[in-house]
């Protein structure tokens, strides 16, 4: 199976309300998965997401927890790829544990044969862990950072 | 009688180098070669040496040995080319600070600086080939006895106009660069225009002759 | 659409060079790194061979007077838009008024065997330079191609030949050729030679010491030639030779027997003996290696030669294949 037959999959299932789809050859596994459409790469990792805190409408109470204990965040995976967690030209990560990162910055990278996609960091944050190891395969949508608010 | 050799530049070209030495006949083959190898459709450029001819590649021949055999058979079916191209004439000021490489050529040589100049501008040079940089051209006809090796070091860069000698060859430099030639006078002439068609003034086939301006003793 | 905002010398409008002007005398110029030129290209989906800058000194800056998309390949220069890092093969959209920064490849943490020493930076539609004998790369010794035949100089200004805000996808990278192509021996980085005309008039010992040691690019080294430091290179009997047209790749041993690397610049002509030529598919990986490091030469024959540039021209039909195919996906998003 290469590139272009999982891209025409993608199109099939584009109009279908088909959220995930697994696939078994003797050569291959190929699971394919998509957010709900309101559900963009930015998905809170726990009950509200982190535009949600700043929002006018937000509860003063909530709030007030946030600042006792920060949410935390997921970066997810734009497309189906092998997750970097560095540059292959360099040596170090792009989004260390314990390093701060703003809207958009790149976190990380999806590679897909020679081509490197992004990972942009969905809010400013905290990085915590990295969920899918250096060179690890990615699902889309698989939760690859998380991050804690700031 | 030795046969022509052929040897690969990498994966860009293949030499063609004639049997022999240095030769007026034999460099008229080769430009009647170049002529007939320029139309192969797997040869990019043909481009004439001394007594030889490279060939760049358009597309990789798989087998070599074919293009060898076809080379070899344009060759031996060569005729020499007519030596019909103009003949322009080029005031040269020997020695001094044009020459800067004059002495060396005495103290190789074993000739005084007023024998060299005279040996020097007696010929007319045929133009054998382009090449080293835009415009030069590769003249045979020096005289044997003025032969000095190239030099041990090239120097980093000698001046338009620079009349040189290398070997066996003479020549005068289009533009200012590094060189691995003794320098013994200077000229003033322009042979390279990239606006023209062809770019070059002087091609295979034209002559150059040198007329003694001044000698710097 | 670009200034030169840098006074560093040395930059240069190149494409893959000006291959049939050589019976005139002029070399072949054009890019270095052929590679890192054609794949900037395809990133911005230009013509391969479109002009680009070519960047060997650094620190580099460069202001955009005009939106341009544009796209960096080559060495990794920890590249800033203004304030925004940029991550090195890969392209972007720029606006009007905005600054690319490009630092010392040195400055970067990266793997020693991944050093590289030239970066490329390439505009939508191409550097727009008049084409002079079938080329736009710039012909130093004879003074014109490229922009006014020279070395960019702070202060000029560079069209792109489709600027403005593209319908195409920015943002992504590829991975370099050098982590996907790697050649290396010994932990040196390697290039492949096809012995020449005169290999067999040196001596055995030289034949062996020139594939088994390693070779020193030195300090006079640039786009003209490679001069490398090693064991001397011994002729079995002197020899002089008569001037021939020679092509980047060639290897001449002068009398001093320290080899010189026939690169870019170089002339198409020659009359030192030579001991070999790199391979066509391997000039893009001598075009990076830096002053000062160290060189392996590996021994090929015609076959591995042609294999050797057939496996470039799949990586870069691949390249092609998944750009075109994000572009596609990009246009129905």
């Amino acid at each position: 199976m290469d590139i272009v037959q999982i891209s025409e999959i993608f199109d099939w299932l584009a109009p279908t309300s088909i959220c995930e789809l697994e696939f078994n050859t003797p050569q291959t596994h190929l699971r394919l998965r998509r957010a709900p459409p309101e559900n963009d790469c930015a998905a809170p990792h726990s009950a509200s997401s982190p535009e949600a805190e700043t929002s006018p409408d937000t509860a003063p109470a909530l709030l007030a927890a946030e600042a006792v204990a920060p949410k935390s965040f997921a970066a997810k995976a734009p497309c189906v790829g092998v997750f970097l967690h560095r540059h292959p030209l360099r040596s170090e990560d792009l989004a260390p544990a314990g390093g701060t990162v703003r809207t958009g910055q790149i976190i990380g990278l999806l590679q897909i044969g020679a081509l490197l996609l992004p990972l942009s960091a969905p809010a400013d944050g905290v990085v915590i862990e990295h969920l899918v190891r250096h060179g690890g395969i990615s699902g889309y949508a698989d939760e690859l950072i998380i991050l804690q608010a700031l | 009688m030795s046969l022509p050799r052929i040897s690969l530049l990498g994966t860009t070209a293949l030499l063609f180098e004639a049997p022999g030495g240095l030769d007026l006949v034999t460099q008229q083959r080769i430009w009647a070669l170049a002529r007939i190898a320029q139309r192969w459709p797997e040869i990019r450029e043909a481009v004439p040496g001394m007594n030889n001819l490279m060939l760049t590649f358009r597309t990789l021949p798989h087998v070599l040995s074919t293009l060898n055999t076809r080379l070899l058979q344009a060759w031996n079916e060569a005729q020499p080319m007519p030596l019909e191209g103009r003949c322009i004439e080029l005031p040269v000021v020997y020695g001094g600070e044009g020459g800067p490489h004059m002495q060396d050529v005495v103290n190789h040589t074993g000739l005084s600086i007023d024998d060299i100049v005279a040996l020097h501008s007696a010929p007319t040079y045929p133009v054998y080939a382009l090449g080293s940089h835009p415009g030069y051209c590769y003249l045979g006809g020096m005289d044997p006895r003025l032969a000095t090796p190239r030099r041990k070091v090239p120097v980093l860069s000698i001046p338009a106009g620079a009349v040189s000698i290398g070997g066996s060859q003479t020549g005068v430099s289009a533009s200012a660069g590094p060189s691995g030639w003794s320098t013994i006078g200077s000229a003033s002439m322009q042979f390279f225009d990239p606006h023209q068609t062809p770019p070059a003034i002087l091609l295979p086939g034209d002559s150059i002759r040198f007329r003694v301006e001044k000698v710097i003793q | 659409m670009i200034e030169i905002l840098s006074t560093s010398a040395l930059a240069t409008v190149q494409d893959l060079g000006r291959l049939g002007s050589l019976r005139y005398g002029v070399g072949t110029s054009g890019a270095m790194d052929p590679l890192a030129l054609r794949a900037g290209n395809l990133m911005l989906g230009n013509d391969e061979n479109a002009a680009a800058v070519e960047i060997p000194v650094f620190p580099f800056q460069i202001r955009f007077t005009a939106d341009c998309a544009f796209a960096l390949s080559g060495a990794d220069c920890a590249a800033r838009l203004d304030a925004q890092t940029l991550l090195p093969w890969s392209v972007h959209q720029a606006r009007a008024g905005q600054t690319l920064h490009l630092a010392p490849p040195q400055s970067i943490d990266a793997p020693a065997l991944l050093r590289t020493s030239r970066a490329y930076l390439t505009l939508a539609g191409g550097i727009d330079v008049p084409d002079l004998l079938e080329s736009r790369s710039t012909q130093l010794r004879g003074q014109f191609g490229g922009h006014e035949g020279r070395a960019l100089r702070k202060g000029d200004c560079l069209r792109a030949g489709e600027p403005g805000i593209g319908k195409r996808a920015v943002g992504f990278g590829i991975v370099p050729p050098a982590v996907d192509m790697p050649l290396q021996v010994e932990g040196m980085n390697a290039v492949r030679v096809l012995p020449a005309a005169q290999y067999e008039s040196f001596t055995e010992d030289s034949q062996a010491t020139f594939w088994s040691e390693p070779w020193k690019i030195t300090a006079q080294s640039d786009r003209y030639g490679y001069r490398l430091a090693g064991t001397t290179l011994i002729p079995k009997v002197p020899m002089e030779i008569l001037s021939h047209g020679i092509v980047p790749g060639v290897i001449q041993v002068p009398h001093s027997g320290q080899p010189i690397i026939q690169m870019r610049d170089a002339q198409p002509s020659g009359g030192y003996p030579k001991f070999g030529t790199v391979i066509e598919a391997d000039m893009w990986r001598l075009g990076q290696a830096p002053i000062g490091s160290q060189i392996r030469f590996i021994k090929v024959g015609w076959d591995e030669a042609v294999a050797a540039l057939a496996q470039t021209q799949d990586w870069l039909h691949e390249l092609r294949r998944l750009i075109e195919l994000q572009q596609w996906s990009h246009g129905r998003a």
